[in-house]
């Protein structure tokens, strides 16, 4: 794979691929949001719609109790037609009144007697009934009804102001609401059976409209628009414009107003409306989106940083790697030569050159382990066996094998005298032991000295490697424990190595149970290294 | 002018409350026919007029508190320089306002807003702030407006059955289109709106609204009715309308009449009056101070003999002095004298009464040319103009009425225009409010006539 597609293949993969899905997955989830969403506006909708005609019906029952309390006065007054007149005069919901006989023929208004232009038309208008064509008595005459003390009674005929005289309490008399549909227009007549015939009146229905048209404005609370339509679907009032003409429920309103329907609309400006929730959704999708973007491009960036660095890291291991052994190839080589040619004679020297020979092998082999360990370990190749030992064992190969370089030099390192019995691979924790042994001996050379303390903790030990050197600053201690790292990358550095002693140290320890890391000192540098204590052996 | 002293007989009659000691009454009623002395020996339809002519209250007086409802048509339409006077108007009729009054304002476009409710105006800085930030918007609910603004004055009703005056202003340019729409509906709902006491005077601005609507409305619930060609008339309208709010002197104001014996009242011109066998009855919300209103009846009477009396009738008018707080009453007995001399019967014509039977005879010709040429019939609207500002002229002449000669040449001339250029809005709008102005004998008639 080349260079450039690995990214792009990464960028497909860690932001749009996800993106996508999410992107998917949200839009699924809102679809089925947006179902329940409706489907519960549908129901707030109908309990809405029930509740407003139940409002308006209280209001029709109120109006219909307040008509049969006032006509059951006139029944039984002394002057009836005088109480009629009256009625007419100062009620604003009466058009008409009348009295008839038993056979339906009107007594008042009398018909063929001078009268106006509305009273000819009224009579006209109800022929059918004073001319004893239509029964009078309709099957269904109304049952009284439930008045509920907290309805909507005052506000609907406020203003009337004959209510309160209007209140009979003698047994009631049988009132009919009867629906009237004359020349394409509804009216409603409202009359009570007397001894001899009826006294009723005709509702004045535009003023009807006027007052339910308040009141569904009341009740509609400038949230949802609930209009009134006539038998033909022509609209008697609405609360407030709907957004378009297409009710989205209607009920029927029942026996006082049966000619007509409640309806309910969408409202023009939904506050909380499926669209409001979509911005809100579309909204929330974006800035997921977005963040994922940014996010995806930050990880990519980040990812190629690590890249360069990681294959700038490589570039220098190989170049380090390649120096290191030479380094000691060459000073054997030469040794090895000088030896065999015999040009040293003194055996002083001959002893000091072999040693040399003996310690640059030694580091050879370091290194090799080291680069092979690694690689070991980033193929996961490496097999660790884990048993109970006492790491003082280890202390004589570790001194042993700095022998050659601690030799002639003042540094001194003290181990612990007690035992360390630890559950750990022993190969490794030998190694573990030689890498920071032999950090402190090439790095804090100068602290002369390196101080290993253990302790016990919660069924771990914890070593504690200080040295007396120059110490780690910040920079230095950032990338301590990564492959290839070291404290002086610079070709100028005075130390041989590979980069790769901590890294190793620390991931064996971690393979282990334990831990490697720095520790926070005044003088020098520490390193804690823990490492499971033994099961078996006690101390 | 001539007279007979028969005409004595059919002077004013007090039949009232009034005892000597009393101050004179704030509304004086009178009861007239259009000849004194009728012919004798023949029966024949005969025209009164009863007449309730209210004093202008004295200059110190305390006016009663007013409940005024403004509802402004705020639809599309409105925008621009209609709107901006309305605004304008609005604050004039607001700046005439006290701290005893009652002010709310309502507009509507496709919906009906309550922008000030009812209430005594304390925060009147606000109240003009929400009148100048008045916009316009969709469409015309009239209807919803209208009940709004119902439901806004009857907050005030009940505290104070008495001893306000009730009123709404209605503005409107254009066809109401949500809700009830129809003239007849309207005015019913005017009709309904008076038995509480409310009175809606409405203003139709530019050509577009509807003017049998308006005029219903204003007409049945005994409201004033205006027509504004321009705009920047709109000022003038509401100054002169506040000007009526605030001069009402009485109240629920009730005219009974009853005809003895063979006398039968046929109908009344003009206004709606119940008649029910030998009694009518009219109804009017208010008067204003100075102002004259009346009833004229055509009424069937039997043949009388020569030199006979009969009673025709007995008025009575019940109404609440708004002045005094209280409910005052006065009645009026009209009687006839009959005589066969042609020239005694010409020289008791009362021109008054003339005068007020043509100006409603040339009303009704003005309602009657609209349904004629709405029915196709151009020449008979015509026609029915021409006959009627004739028939105005010669009673102008016959009788030396100036009011008369200047309505015939009014007539004239609309019937020249109706011919020239057809009924165009603007025609049928003069038609309809003039014949509403003169039925309603509104006393602020304000005409911006441009021709």
């Amino acid at each position: 794979m080349n260079h450039f597609a690995r990214p792009t293949v990464l960028l497909l993969s860690c932001v749009v691929l996800p993106a996508l899905l999410l992107a998917g997955a949200g839009a699924i989830l809102l679809q089925h949001e947006r179902e329940r969403w409706e489907q519960n506006a549908r129901e707030a909708e109908l309990r809405w719609l029930e509740q407003s005609r139940r409002e308006l019906q209280l209001s029709m029952e109120a109006l219909q109790e307040e008509f049969r309390a006032e006509l059951e006065n006139i029944a039984r007054s002394e002057q009836p037609e005088q109480a009629l007149m009256e009625l007419q005069d100062e009620h604003p919901l009466v058009r008409n009144v009348f009295r008839s006989a038993r056979d339906g023929r009107a007594l008042y208004p009398v018909p063929g007697l001078n009268s106006d232009e509305e009273t000819r038309r009224f009579l006209l208008r109800y022929d059918a009934l004073f001319s004893g064509r239509l029964a009078w008595n309709v099957d269904a005459e109304l049952e009284e009804p439930q008045l509920q003390q907290e309805s909507t009674y005052n506000s609907f005929i406020k203003g009337i102001g004959r209510a309160s005289k209007a209140w009979s309490p003698a047994a009631p008399m049988s009132l009919t609401w009867r629906a009237w549909h004359w020349e394409d227009q509804d009216a409603i007549l409202i009359y009570v059976s007397e001894g001899n015939g009826y006294v009723g009146v005709e509702l004045e229905m535009a003023a009807l409209w006027s007052r339910v048209d308040v009141l569904l404005r009341n009740i509609s609370e400038g949230r949802v628009p609930l209009g009134l339509i006539d038998r033909h679907g022509r609209p008697l009032t609405i609360s407030m414009e709907p957004k378009d003409n297409a009710p989205h429920l209607e009920l029927e309103m029942g026996d006082l107003l049966p000619f007509a329907r409640l309806q309910i609309y969408a409202p023009m400006n939904p506050s909380s409306s499926s669209s409001g929730f979509l911005y809100a959704a579309a909204l929330l999708f974006g800035l997921i989106l977005l963040a994922s973007i940014l996010a995806g491009g930050i990880g990519l960036n980040a990812w190629l940083q690590r890249s360069r660095r990681e294959a700038l890291q490589k570039t220098t291991f190989v170049s380090n790697v390649s120096h290191e052994f030479k380094t000691p190839l060459t000073t054997l080589r030469l040794y090895s030569e000088l030896l065999l040619e015999g040009r040293v004679e003194d055996p002083e020297r001959q002893k000091r050159y072999l040693r040399t020979l003996l310690q640059e092998s030694d580091r050879l082999a370091r290194l090799v382990h080291n680069v092979l360990d690694f690689s070991r370990l980033e193929m996961g190749k490496r097999n660790l066996q884990i048993e109970d030992f006492d790491l003082c064992d280890g202390f004589d190969a570790v001194h042993e094998a700095l022998t050659a370089r601690l030799q002639g030099a003042a540094f001194r390192i003290y181990f612990p005298e007690a035992p360390v019995p630890v559950h750990a691979d022993r190969d490794a924790a030998g190694q573990i032991l030689l890498n920071l042994c032999d950090n402190a001996v090439k790095y804090a050379a100068q602290g002369e000295r390196l101080d290993i303390q253990a302790l016990e903790h919660e069924g771990h030990w914890q070593l504690r490697f200080q040295d007396y050197g120059q110490g780690l600053d910040s920079k230095q201690r950032r990338g301590l424990f990564q492959a290839f790292h070291q404290s002086d990358s610079s070709l100028t550095r005075e130390q041989g190595g590979t980069g790769l002693g901590l890294h190793i140290s620390r991931r064996l320890a971690r393979e282990m149970g334990g831990d490697l890391s720095l520790c926070p000192t005044s003088e020098g540098a520490c390193f804690l290294w823990t490492l499971p204590r033994a099961t078996e052996i006690t101390t | 002018m001539k007279t007979f002293p028969f005409a004595m007989l059919s002077a004013v009659l007090l039949l009232g409350s009034l005892s000597a000691g009393e101050m004179k009454p704030l509304v004086r009623c009178k009861a007239e026919l259009d000849r004194a002395v009728l012919p004798a020996g023949q029966q024949q339809t005969a025209v009164v007029k009863i007449t309730l002519a209210a004093e202008n209250p004295p200059v110190k007086a305390k006016r009663a508190p007013i409940n005024l409802c403004i509802v402004l048509d705020r639809s599309g339409s409105m925008s621009g320089d209609k709107i901006a006077q309305a605004r304008k108007a609005a604050l004039e009729a607001l700046s005439r306002l006290g701290s005893q009054d009652v002010f709310s304002l309502i507009t509507y476009d496709s919906e009906v807003k309550t922008l000030i409710p009812a209430g005594q105006l304390k925060d009147l800085g606000r109240a003009r702030d929400l009148i100048h930030n008045i916009h316009t918007g969709g469409d015309t609910a009239l209807f919803g407006g209208v009940s709004q603004g119902a439901s806004e004055l009857r907050k005030y009703l009940e505290d104070a059955p008495k001893g306000m005056v009730h009123r709404m202003l209605l503005l409107s340019d254009g066809k109401a289109n949500v809700g009830p729409a129809s003239a007849d509906e309207l005015g019913r709902l005017g009709k309904s709106l008076v038995k509480e006491g409310i009175s809606v005077t409405t203003i139709g601005i530019g050509t577009d609204y509807n003017e049998d609507l308006m005029t219903q409305l204003a007409q049945r619930s005994d409201g004033n009715t205006y027509f504004v060609q321009e705009s920047q008339d709109l000022v003038g309208i509401f100054n002169e309308e506040i000007g009526d709010v605030l001069n009402v002197v009485a109240r629920e104001v009730k005219i009974i009449i009853e005809c003895p014996g063979q006398v039968r009242p046929l109908r009344s011109i003009g206004k709606e009056a119940r008649i029910r066998g030998q009694q009518v009855e009219l109804k009017l919300n208010q008067l204003y101070g100075g102002q004259e209103r009346y009833l004229l009846l055509e009424l069937d009477v039997p043949p009388g003999e020569e030199d006979s009396v009969l009673p025709l009738l007995d008025a009575r008018v019940e109404y609440h002095n708004m002045l005094r707080s209280r409910v005052e009453k006065q009645g009026t007995r009209l009687l006839a004298r009959f005589s066969p001399d042609e020239q005694m019967i010409f020289d008791n014509i009362n021109p008054i009464v003339q005068n007020d039977y043509y100006l409603n005879k040339g009303a009704e010709a003005k309602d009657e040319a609209i349904r004629l040429y709405e029915e196709g019939k151009k020449d008979e609207a015509i026609l029915v103009l021409e006959r009627n500002g004739l028939e105005l002229k010669q009673a102008a002449a016959a009788y030396d009425l100036d009011e008369l000669l200047l309505e015939s040449g009014n007539i004239m001339s609309q019937s020249l225009r109706l011919q020239q250029e057809g009924l165009t809005p603007t025609n049928r709008k003069e038609l309809r409010t003039e014949a509403a102005q003169e039925k309603q004998q509104q006393k602020s008639k304000l005409r911006y006539d441009k021709y």
